[in-house]
């Protein structure tokens, strides 16, 4: 017999992370960073799925970044059935894919990044005494989500979106309706990249092996080859030949390393570092304006990166809507087929990685995703681990927050909330 | 991927209700989620499913309705939905507000068999 059973239970939403830091006298002996990350049971949950419905499944994993997880779905699915959406789609999946980075740059970057570097307890307190730049910062964000309503149906979880291309593409009028805002938004993200240029950054910087895609004349989205700036230069079908997942003992995370060498860093200061020449006149004019130019070794500026990308993603999606023209068809079919398809996209936070085996029938035989979080981790580890002396002799709460402010150069998934890290600090002699 | 941890915690909870109820499956899970905490729902619920499978909640559906909070001006008195709990009033541009309902995520009803 059903029955209903009243619960009365509110959850206050809290981010969870744990950093552990062992000295054996004055050096390091042991960092841990412990921050909950789901088991790998999406490869399980496709597994079976019509091909058809993954980009709508796998958009369900991030809160974040959907937009992301559809492309790559789309691409490595689309990669298998040997089609490649070009034209008015392929500008409408950048237009989305621009809609995503300003969203998810915007709340990274003033709502939780900008409260770290001003000292304050979170935006909440920042907007009390800079009201201006926090009105700023949701204006740029609004002006993404807006982006990705148009295309995506639903702000949220895009539902718009289908291999081939999309269910039904926009007029040019209701393209056109979003440029007022994304002008003003624009124009902001230039101001608010000078205002951020004068923060007071830490003085830190690590030999880094930046990873992000390369495309031969665009800074890059969902097309590209993967390369890096220790000589990787491969296509998206051979990272696994090149890249290897590593279980750690003290997470359920997954580390990703280059093979034969260890960590590597992707997301917008790879992006930055590996593609200044394909930034836009805009950007690249913006970036150097505040003397921001390749290399920058150090992860605190990422910021910067970021906030170049604003600029470049704003920028780009104006120039495609003022081009654009709708395309015949909204999507392009083709019939299923056995075959392994290979997709790799820069989500916001850096490379997001897919491979789908399908059948005869399109049914999905296996599923493999690498999201940026779990390439970027052992990365987020050894920058602790240099820390890790400062951190020693700072006050405890100084340190946790130099802590959390050194993770969220990385992420602003896995520390949804200002202050999500206890940090612990023991020593053996 | 912080939807999956919440998933995973209202798992656990409703788990232990059903179990204090004696109840051999869960069907459904309906609660809800203030918009301020900028989380979506299908990915909370998705990460649920994800979880269930193998418990008494397989195939449970986890339904949270996106609530806005409303927010007072303090010095204008005008009502608004703050974003990202941001006080920023929208008429006046005070700092100043007082938050009106409850933010969080809660679990309100499960129906089991
Ligand atoms: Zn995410
Ligand atoms: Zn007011």
């Amino acid at each position: 017999m059903a029955r209903t059973i009243k619960v009365d239970y509110l959850a206050r939403v809290e981010g969870e992370g744990a950093l552990t830091i062992r000295f054996k006298g004055d050096k390091p002996s042991a960092v841990e960073l412990r921050i909950f990350e789901p088991p790998r049971f999406f490869e399980a949950f496709l597994r079976g799925r019509a091909h058809l419905e993954v980009p709508d499944i796998v958009a369900r994993i991030c809160g974040i970044c959907p937009v992301a997880y559809q492309m790559s779905a789309c691409h490595a699915i689309e990669d298998a059935l040997g089609i490649h959406p070009g034209g008015a789609i392929r500008a409408l999946r950048r237009l989305l894919y621009c809609g995503e980075w300003i969203e998810s740059h915007g709340l990274h970057v003033f709502m939780l990044h900008a409260p770290d570097f001003l000292g304050y307890e979170d935006a909440i307190a920042m907007a009390k005494n800079h009201r201006e730049w926090v009105a700023r910062g949701l204006g740029i964000k609004k002006a993404g989500n807006a982006i990705v309503t148009a295309l995506g149906g639903r702000e949220i979880h895009p539902i718009n979106v289908k291999i081939g291309g999309f269910y039904r593409a926009p007029t040019v009028a209701e393209l056109a309706a979003l440029l007022p805002d994304l002008s003003r938004a624009l124009e902001d993200a230039e101001m608010c990249l000078e205002w951020m240029a004068k923060f007071d950054f830490p003085a830190f910087e690590r030999d880094y092996e930046y990873v992000a895609l390369r495309h031969p004349d665009e800074y890059p989205f969902s097309e590209g080859r993967i390369v890096s700036s220790k000589g990787i230069d491969i296509d998206a079908r051979d990272y696994e030949a090149h890249f290897a997942e590593e279980h750690v003992p003290h997470s359920t995370a997954l580390h990703a390393v280059v093979l034969g060498r260890g960590d590597y860093q992707c997301g917008p200061l790879a992006r930055f570092n590996l593609n200044f020449d394909h930034l836009g006149e805009r950007a690249r004019a913006a970036a150097e304006r505040i003397h921001f130019v390749p290399p920058c070794n150090n992860p605190y500026k990422s910021l910067l990166a970021r906030g170049v990308e604003l600029i470049q993603a704003l920028d780009e999606a104006i120039r495609i809507i003022e081009s654009y023209t709708p395309p015949e068809a909204p999507a392009i079919t083709a019939a299923p087929r056995r075959a392994t398809g290979y997709g790799c996209t820069e989500a916001p936070r850096g490379m997001l990685w897919h491979k789908y085996t399908m059948d005869e029938a399109g049914l999905v035989e296996d599923a493999r995703i690498v999201p940026p979080t779990s390439q970027n981790q052992k990365c987020i580890e050894r920058d602790l681990w240099q820390l890790a002396p400062a951190l020693a002799a700072m006050p405890h709460a100084a340190a946790t927050r130099r802590a959390e402010q050194a993770v969220r150069n990385f992420d602003p998934c896995i520390s949804c909330s200002t202050h999500f890290l206890r940090l612990s600090i023991e020593r053996e002699d | 991927m912080h939807e999956s941890s919440l998933g995973k915690e209202v798992l656990r909870l409703v788990l232990a209700r059903a179990d204090e109820e004696g109840a051999a499956r869960v069907c459904a899970v309906r609660g809800w989620i203030a918009e301020t905490e900028r989380l979506a729902p299908e990915a909370i619920a998705f990460h649920f499913e994800a979880h269930a499978r193998g418990t008494k909640a397989e195939g449970a559906r986890l339904d949270l309705a996106l609530r806005w909070v409303e927010a007072e001006c303090k010095t204008c008195r005008s009502h608004y939905r703050p974003e990202h709990h941001l006080l920023l009033c929208p008429a006046c541009g005070s700092t100043e507000g007082t938050v009106l309902g409850e933010t969080g995520l809660a679990v309100e009803a499960i129906e089991v068999e």
